[in-house]
Order: C-alpha cells, then structure tokens, then sequence
C-alpha cells in the first residue's frame, strides 16, 4: 500500500513538483542552521547603514520588512478577491511582487548580521525560537519563489507558501523586534 | 514605471542575496565593512570604549559599575557616569532603561546583545541593573 501510494507519487509531477519545492526550501533553512551553529559568532562586527548603532538599524529594518510584508498580504487578498473591494487593478500584481522584494531585500542586513555575529543561539526559549523560526523564514520564501515559478500546481499552493512566509516573518519580529520595542522602547534612528 | 521598478528591484534582491551568501562564508572584510575592533562580549578588553574608573568596593553602585566594565557592558554602550563610549549597542544614557528592563535583556539577550545568564550571576545581573537604571542619562 505505502509503496504503491509512493510510486504514484513519484509518477504524478504536480506532486514532485511540491515535493520539490518543499525539499528546496528545508535544505535552505537547514543550510543556515547548519552555518549558524558551526559559524564561531563575530561579536565584534557593527553594520549600522547609517542609523545610530546596530541594533536600532535591526528593530527598524526588521519592522519595515514587516510593512512591506503587510501590503504583500493586503494585495495578495485583494488579487484573490478577499477584500470587500472592487475587482484589483491591473498593476497591483508589480505593487505585490515589487512590497516583496523590498521585504526581502531590506530583511537581509538583519539576517547578515544574526548570523554573522551571533549564530545560531539557544540561550532561551525566545532565543532559540528566532534562531528556528528566522532560518525557516528564508526556508518558506526558497518554497514561495519556487512554487511562484512553477505552473501548474494546485490553485492553493501559492496562497499557502504566501501564508506560511507571512508567518514566520511575522513570528521572526514577534521575538526580536517587538520583544525589543517592549523592554526598551523603540529607538530613534 | 512599476515595471521598471520590479525588474530592477529583481536583479537588485538577486544580487544582495549572492553579496549575503559571500560575505558569511568571505566575512565582512571583502566590502571593508566595520569592524568595531573590541574583543567580544563578555571581555573588558575593549579598544579604549571605556575609561571607567577602578572599582572602588562596597556599595552596590560600585558593585554595579564593575560588573558593567568588567563583563564587556562598555564595549557596546555609551553611558556617561561609567565613562564609556561604545557604538555597537543602544546608547544607554538615551535610553534610560529601568532595572527591570535591563536585567531582562542582561538575562536573555536580545537584538544583537547575547545572553549573560551563563556568564553572570543573579546578583551580579541585579547590581549592574540597578546600577545602570540609576545612572542612565545623569
């Protein structure tokens, strides 16, 4: 039975297809936990592009990447007709892709310096949930990309790939920058 | 216009990606990228960040303000009373935390700031709590 079920999976490309994107994203995650871990933390580097110190550029980066997140979302629920609005304009579609590039590229300097400088921690429970949860975010965006790019899967699978990045990211700033903005305030650029 | 701005945007994601990737394996060096020079934390080594006088003994002041200099607090932090100017973490003396803030983050790190849980203990992190809440911005 598990055979027979395994082999028709083999043979149905929608299938490998998810698979594929699946493994492509569990070997990104796992790749940056695995240079996380045997990484010897810097904790010396200072990246501030040009706001006061490091880890004010982090809170405001991270929180950013969050906004540009949000209209990701907005608009995605707007093209799928989830938002009581009229039909979506044409050139929502760029304002989606371009929200998400921004995320992503304004994620990266925090990303960098985490696990440049710090590596994969586990000091506490909150600690070790953002070194998880911040190696799964580009894990679930590896899958978004990929599952983008590739025609023909299930009607669902892009929605859920969106979701699931969403998530994390948001679960990502849940334990750094917000854990931050509560003990010390949100500091000034 | 949008157009535009996604494909360059496109290449731009594509590109920092790559820089990301070479830099954590090449290090920050390879764009001359800063950095700050001090030995880490947990060390009082630090380049010249601090110049916070000698423990002196006694109060709890004293006892905070050591263990401030003594486990790498001055590497990272500007804070006036203790004579320490470090850039890489929060300027203390703008923030002004309370004790409870900072004894919250001592023990769990947080943003770039490692935990010190391990390495200081319970009284210690209260002493330098109490010590920077009182000082912090005077």
């Amino acid at each position: 039975m598990e055979a027979s079920s395994s082999q028709s999976l083999g043979r149905d490309p929608v299938a490998r297809r998810l698979l594929l994107a699946g493994l492509i994203g569990a070997a990104v995650a796992l790749t940056l936990g695995i240079y996380g871990s045997a990484h010897t933390p810097a904790s010396d580097l200072s990246i501030t592009l040009g706001f006061t110190n490091t880890i004010t550029m982090k809170v405001w980066l991270a929180t950013i990447a969050i906004a540009f997140a949000l209209v990701q979302i907005l608009t995605a629920l707007w093209m799928y007709g989830r938002l009581p609005l009229h039909a979506a304009p044409s050139w929502l579609g760029r304002v989606h892709r371009i929200s998400g590039r921004l995320a992503f590229i304004v994620s990266l300097p925090v990303a960098y310096h985490c696990l440049y400088q710090l590596g994969f921690q586990h000091s506490s429970a909150r600690v070790l949930a953002h070194s998880i949860l911040g190696c799964v975010f580009y894990g679930a965006f590896a899958t978004k990309i990929v599952v983008v790019r590739s025609p023909k899967l299930p009607g669902a699978a892009l929605p859920i790939a969106g979701a699931l990045s969403f998530t994390v990211l948001v679960c990502v700033w849940l334990t750094s920058g917000v854990w931050y903005i509560s003990n010390s305030g949100f500091p000034s650029p | 216009m949008l157009r535009v701005i996604d494909r360059g945007l496109a290449l731009i994601s594509g590109l920092a990606a790559l820089l990301v990737l070479l830099l954590l394996f090449a290090g920050p060096g390879l764009i001359g990228a800063k950095k700050s020079g001090n030995a880490g934390y947990g060390s009082s080594s630090g380049s010249g960040s601090s110049s916070a006088p000698a423990y002196s003994g006694g109060s709890s002041t004293s006892a905070g303000q050591k263990v401030f200099t003594s486990a790498g607090c001055a590497t990272c932090h500007t804070l006036k009373a203790a004579g320490t100017t470090g850039t890489v973490g929060p300027n203390l003396d703008q923030l002004r935390p309370t004790a409870a803030a900072v004894s919250s983050i001592v023990q769990s790190g947080g943003g770039a700031m490692p935990s010190f849980a391990g390495k200081l203990s319970s009284a210690q992190i209260s002493a330098v709590a109490q010590y920077v809440a009182g000082v912090a911005g005077r």
